[in-house]
């Protein structure tokens, strides 16, 4: 599952300024990074996973599947943060191994954990709200040099491409019984790696002349026309953000 | 100045050693319909490759609007503005992230002129019918969208000439058709339009002008009835004669060549018209 097929480029803010979009997720995003509260935490990881079904209309089930992926990975890093080979609360030992967890890394394991996800339930609200073009005009507007962003914009075409170009390839192989025994497996794959390798680079010089044919100067440059801002477009960010700002404050006091 | 470009003995070497062109000399009428004809690796894309400056001759001269080809930088440009090149592949040439950014990549190249831009480019979203495309991503798309937006891309540029190398290859019929009737509108408003195809039906019926390749040269060009009623000319190349010009040559061996029906319905009414005398 990825963030690309999920996509849906016709989501419910599509015609909202970027940096209006922005409000929706930035000021949620610096709380979520200061908050010290589970319960918060809590609140705004369903409040994201509720607006961007909400937004981008995809399948709960989806979102699910996609939280998953970057769940396994926090859930690992916040019990090597709980447990411990030395301390005073044993939880369990093999022969002489001991293992220890402490109330103190346990409260500290929890509140990253927690936090973790609900930073996540946001950056997945903005990655699904976001193309990569409307990303590369943030970088473009955040002052980030324009080489860089021509490079997000061809890495991602580029690697789009190496996926398609790999999966073809492989399925060719595996047509023709290429993976059916341990010593066809090795010759293979090193004939699939060759073959992406040079069919990349036939690729990378076919690009480059049709950008050429449309007196491209090895500059990627596109325009976007801007959205037009509308004040009423920025009241529901403004509410929703309120909301989070005075949950958090009566949380924390 | 009826040839908008002239060849003078091309003579093309690829660096692996290929000699893809031969002394090629031919003149590219303005304001047709051509239709370049070939056999795979006769050397179509790479002629095509020369008219807009991407390949320089190893030997030889080519001319556009009488003025020979230069290739700085500065001359490149200005010819790149007025000759189009669609892709055989789609993949090759669509690179934006999105469908709208795609048309105006060609446009940022040539002009600095925002307002003409974004008129540019959402006449072409409304000529080629992309409202519903325009912000997804070029690369999701079906094989007919694809080379419908590539087609924009590179008409909203308005170049003079438009080369399209084998533009109908991956397409259903349905979108056969709509790529066609494009190409034949915008040659209505005047402009050139160059394809290279080894389909010789669709080619007679749609061509107003024909240059027959053989093994990187030129053995043969005209009109397509002259051309394509060439039996001993159109074997050498690799091709029978198309199914209309043989069926009238069955019936009528000394047919006068301009009296070949020219479409399917041209040859019923022929059909007819002689089989009622016969
Ligand atoms: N990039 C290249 N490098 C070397 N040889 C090439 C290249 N492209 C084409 N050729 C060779 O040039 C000849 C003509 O190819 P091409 O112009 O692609 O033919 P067509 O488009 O008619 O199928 C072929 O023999 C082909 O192998
Ligand atoms: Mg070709």
């Amino acid at each position: 599952m990825s963030i690309a097929a999920l996509y849906n480029y016709n989501h419910k803010l599509c015609n909202v300024p970027v940096g209006i979009r922005l409000l929706y997720f930035i000021p949620a995003f610096i709380i979520a990074m200061l908050n010290n509260s589970i319960l918060f935490s809590t609140i705004i990881t369903v409040l994201f996973f509720v607006f961007t079904i909400i937004f981008t209309s995809v399948s709960y089930k989806k979102l699910v599947k996609l939280y998953l992926i970057p769940f396994t990975f926090i859930l690992i890093g916040c019990i090597t943060i709980a447990v411990s080979f030395s301390g005073s609360n044993l939880i369990f030992s093999i022969g002489k191994l001991k293992i220890f967890a402490d109330s103190e890394n346990i409260i500290i394991a929890q509140l990253s954990f927690f936090r973790s996800i609900s930073i996540i339930s946001i950056v997945f609200g903005i990655l699904l709200t976001h193309s990569i073009s409307d990303i590369s005009l943030l970088m473009k507007k955040a002052g980030i040099p324009v080489l860089f962003v021509e490079i997000f914009v061809l890495t991602y075409k580029f690697v789009n491409n190496l996926i398609v170009l790999s999966k073809m390839l492989y399925t060719a192989q595996k047509c023709r019984l290429a993976y059916a025994n341990n010593r066809g497996k090795i010759s293979s794959f090193t004939m699939l790696i060759t073959n992406i390798f040079q069919q990349s680079l036939v690729y990378a010089r076919n690009v480059e002349t049709a950008q050429a044919a449309r007196a491209g100067n090895g500059s990627y440059i596109f325009m976007k026309k801007p959205h037009t801002y509308k004040f009423n477009q920025t009241l529901i960010p403004l509410v929703i953000n309120g909301v989070i700002i005075s949950l958090y404050i009566i949380i924390k006091a | 100045m009826n040839n908008i470009i002239s060849f003078q003995n091309v003579d093309f070497v690829y660096h692996s050693g290929t000699k893809a062109l031969c002394n090629i000399s031919i003149n590219i009428p303005r304001a047709k319909k051509i239709a370049l004809i070939g056999e795979n690796g006769a050397g179509k894309s790479t002629l095509m490759l020369h008219l807009n400056g991407i390949l320089k001759p190893t030997n030889g001269k080519i001319f556009y609007n009488s003025n020979e080809y230069q290739y700085s930088k500065k001359e490149l440009l200005n010819l790149r503005k007025n000759v189009g090149f669609l892709f055989h592949d789609p993949n090759n040439q669509l690179i934006a992230p999105t469908v709208y950014e795609e048309i105006t990549f060609g446009l940022c190249n040539i002009s600095s002129n925002k307002e003409w831009i974004y008129n540019q480019a959402d006449a072409m979203i409304d000529e080629f019918c992309l409202h519903e495309l325009k912000n997804r991503s070029p690369h999701e798309l079906s094989a007919g969208q694809k080379k419908r937006v590539c087609l924009a891309s590179i008409i909203a540029m308005e170049p003079e000439l438009i080369i399209c190398d084998e533009p109908t290859a991956t397409l259903d019929p349905k979108n056969e058709k709509i790529t066609f009737n494009i190409l034949n509108r915008l040659n209505k408003n005047g402009k050139t339009i160059l394809i290279s195809t080894h389909d010789v039906n669709q080619a007679y019926e749609w061509a107003d002008f024909v240059i027959l390749m053989s093994k990187g040269s030129v053995i043969d060009s005209g009109l397509p009835n002259e051309v394509f009623a060439n039996e001993k000319k159109m074997l050498q190349a690799g091709f029978e004669i198309p199914h209309i010009i043989k069926t009238c040559l069955s019936l009528k061996p000394d047919i006068n060549k301009n009296m070949l029906p020219k479409s399917m319905d041209e040859l019923n009414t022929f059909l007819s018209k002689t089989i009622c005398k016969a």
